[in-house]
């Protein structure tokens, strides 16, 4: 009788663990029944053994075929059977993992209507009235600030820790403008820095200005620089994102170079299908 | 979270499910029905119900339940239409075309095919339970949730199937390995 | 990709080198000069376990496991190793260097199986670089942290940053006892999992961005939805941004293939070897970094 539950008990052990550890009172009933003993020890290795069973990779047709089944779905008029979407969804978790690149175009167009019509609004402030003189300091005070902030920045992108160039890089997310030195620098953390978080960073900090033809220009030319998969990824992901059709060249290289990883020429070729 | 987005229209969002689960999902069937044709037709029909039946999918249902639900109702279904096939397969070309699994997958492992040769050897239905809680690494309360029955019951399945296993597997492996 | 079910042995190992190594292993030992405040230690290979303890001695002490000194047939035959990464100078596969304000530790090509246990000042601060197979834990330390590890596992913790860690192919378990406020932490991942543990009162900016995987968290915290900037949403990419109690250093986790667990420090799951079930399943479930666990990113909501 007790056996049975002792059996059971160890059995149940084994749900989602790899090498589960004995309870007490198991180990000390092991101890002395020779059976049970020998159960566990024929358990352990045959779900040693399951675990050891490796994973079968399907043919590329698989994939194929999905792709292309999701293509015709995606033609295919909705299918008016189901509720139409009655959630509100929160903004933030809205993203479109592999956004095509019809989606990244229309971003793209929408990201410069709007940086146009901030644009606009600006102007349409500032000419038909003069300005005050308090109002005038303070811009010119801002500007000298925005301006501090740019020298330090590009300053403390040269720091020796890690963490500081983090920290500098960052400072660009509260610039609205990418002035010439502060481009450079980050251009130069993204080409050239040995570390790859900071390059992750600078690279993010690019993003923001990826409306700028400059930008643009950088990225695609940093690509082939960039020797660490992480680094490969994230720019074809944003290539794609912004609808770069320059990048494919870069992209095709990376896809017949032999020392490319997996990951990337994985990455690389569904890109290339993307930036048509 | 993906599941939803593709609910509510964003199709591509299906693109990461599939990449994270269709060599699951492949491996599954392939254990099932040995075939690997098969399977991949299973694994793309798994999908395309996915997209099909999107709108019944119900929010804060774990997706890998759902989806691990289609896909065993999908392999009933092969499995009906196929069984005088399946039976005749089961009997005759078992050891050959576990065999030629083994190859393939295993790099030729004696002890390896044993196992999956053990594995063949159980009842489909243990065989199944086996799968989803050892390769798929699905928690119990998953798999009540796929087969609709408690946990305590999964938790009593599991030990019967494990203890079958167990019995046929030593039992070949002392018998000097391939069974046939 | 069942990664994570490793690292309950090695938590395990971590505990032992302390004692276990010292015991039988080869020793070298120094007191670094007054200026010193960095270590730089670089492995380009090897295949061993990597165990970096921070102490509050003077002293850095260094155990190779089982490092067999290589049969000196350069010296025979007249040809001298091509390397230039350095000759061993301590006679357990390690080249010491020592500069105004660091030292430099780096393993010659032929440490490459021996297991090292590292003792170093815990005040210092650290740029480890690891190319090999083996595990890497790294504890105790007060300073700047700097990690980059290609291929194995690497448990970080009982750190305060600020902390710069990659890993490539394997996981990255990294526990904060606190978190340092001047300067940020930024975390990534190619291939393996991570799992970042902070207090539960940190105040903190988070971005957290994962290409093809999840994110979830047990941490309450604030998502930003006013979102200045046009693409970050928009480019195929999985970006969460929030802020916690208030807001405060930058902590920034991104990864490729593999997931990001954010969660409370304390929590234990996950992290050691999982005890027997108790009857009720505990509160936060699916924050248990298994892989297996893997489920839809909303979890991150019901959570909050």
């Amino acid at each position: 009788m007790k056996c049975e539950k002792i059996s059971r008990q160890m059995t149940a052990l084994w749900e989602n663990s790899q090498e589960p550890s004995l309870p007490e009172d198991v180990r000390r009933h092991l101890g002395q029944c020779e059976s049970c003993r020998e159960e566990w020890e024929q358990l352990s290795v045959l779900m040693a053994e399951l675990d050891a069973v490796e994973e079968v990779q399907p043919s590329t047709r698989l994939r194929e075929n999905f792709y292309s089944m999701l293509d015709n779905a995606k033609a295919a008029p909705e299918s008016g059977s189901g509720p139409k979407n009655t959630l509100i969804e929160p903004t933030i978790w809205k993203f479109t993992p592999w956004a095509g690149s019809i989606a990244a175009g229309l971003a793209l167009l929408l990201a410069g209507f709007w940086i146009g019509s901030q644009q606009t609004d600006s102007l349409v402030e500032s000419v038909p009235q003069p300005k005050t003189v308090a109002a005038q300091e303070l811009e010119s005070l801002q500007g000298q600030i925005e301006s501090m902030k740019e020298m330090m920045a590009v300053y403390m992108m040269e720091q020796r820790s890690a963490s500081k160039r983090i920290q500098a890089v960052g400072y660009t997310d509260e610039m609205s403008k990418l002035s010439p030195d502060l481009f450079e620098a980050l251009r130069q953390r993204l080409n050239q820095d040995d570390n790859v978080n900071v390059r992750l960073a600078s690279l993010n900090a690019l993003t923001r200005f990826a409306h700028q033809e400059n930008v643009r220009a950088a990225l695609v030319d940093s690509l082939p620089r960039q020797i660490h998969p992480v680094m490969q990824i994230m720019l074809i992901d944003l290539m794609v994102g912004i609808d770069e059709k320059r990048a494919r060249e870069p992209m095709q290289q990376l896809l017949n170079s032999a020392i490319t990883p997996l990951e990337v020429k994985d990455k690389a070729l569904r890109g290339l299908g993307q930036l048509l | 979270m993906l599941m939803l987005a593709v609910k509510n229209g964003t199709l591509d969002s299906l693109g990461p499910l599939f990449e994270r689960y269709h060599v699951k999902l492949f491996n599954f069937f392939l254990r099932l029905t040995s075939n690997r044709e098969t399977s991949e037709d299973l694994t793309q029909s798994v999908f395309q119900r996915i997209l099909r039946f999107r709108h019944t999918y119900k929010e804060n249902y774990p997706f890998r339940a759902w989806m691990y639900r289609m896909a065993r109702n999908l392999h009933a279904d092969h499995y009906r239409k196929h069984k005088r096939s399946m039976e005749t397969f089961d009997e005759s070309h078992h050891a050959e075309d576990s065999e030629q699994l083994a190859v393939d997958a295993m790099e030729n492992k004696e002890r390896k095919q044993n196992l999956l040769e053990a594995l063949h050897r159980l009842p489909l239905e243990q065989r199944e339970l086996l799968l989803l809680s050892r390769f798929e690494g699905l928690k119990y309360d998953e798999i009540s949730q796929i087969k609709g029955i408690t946990v305590a019951a999964i938790k009593v399945r599991v030990h019967r199937a494990m203890a079958r296993l167990r019995e046929i597997y030593f039992e070949s492996s002392e018998n000097g390995g391939n069974a046939q | 990709m069942n990664k994570l079910k490793k690292l309950p042995t090695l938590i395990l190992f971590s505990l032992l080198p302390a004692v276990g190594l010292a015991a039988e292993g080869a020793k070298h030992s120094f007191i670094p000069a007054d200026t010193v405040h960095e270590v730089q230690l670089t492995f380009v290979e090897s295949y061993g376990d990597i165990f970096i303890d921070g102490t509050d001695a003077k002293e850095i002490t260094i155990i190779a496991d089982d490092y067999e000194q290589p049969e000196d047939e350069d010296e025979a035959d007249g040809f001298v190793s091509v390397f230039s990464i350095g000759r061993d100078n301590t006679g357990i596969g390690l080249t010491i260097e020592e500069n105004e304000n660091s030292v430099k530790i780096t393993g010659v090509p032929n440490s490459a199986s021996s297991d090292y246990s590292i003792r170093i000042p815990h005040h210092f601060s650290l740029k480890v670089n690891i190319m090999g197979n083996g595990d890497t834990i790294i504890q105790n330390f007060k300073g700047e942290i700097e990690v980059a590890v290609a291929e194995g596992d690497a448990v970080i913790r009982n750190i305060s940053g600020p902390a710069t860690l990659h890993n490539m192919n394997g996981d990255l378990v990294v526990s904060f006892s606190e978190v340092f406020q001047e300067a940020p932490t930024s975390i990534t991942n190619l291939n393996g999992d991570t799992v970042v543990s902070i207090p539960p009162d940190t105040q903190a900016n988070l971005q957290m961005k994962s290409l093809n995987s999840d994110i979830r968290t047990n941490l309450n915290i604030a998502y930003d939805t006013d979102k200045r900037d046009p693409y970050r949403h928009n480019i195929g990419q999985r970006t969460v941004t929030g802020v916690l109690n208030g807001g405060g250093v930058l902590i920034s986790l991104e990864s490729i293939n593999g997931d990001i667990v954010l969660k409370k420090a304390g929590d234990k799951s996950g992290l050691a070897p999982r005890p027997p079930k108790p009857p009720k399943p505990p509160k936060v479930k699916r924050i248990r970094p298994s892989i297996d666990d893997v489920e839809e990113v909303e979890e991150v909501e019901e959570l909050n």
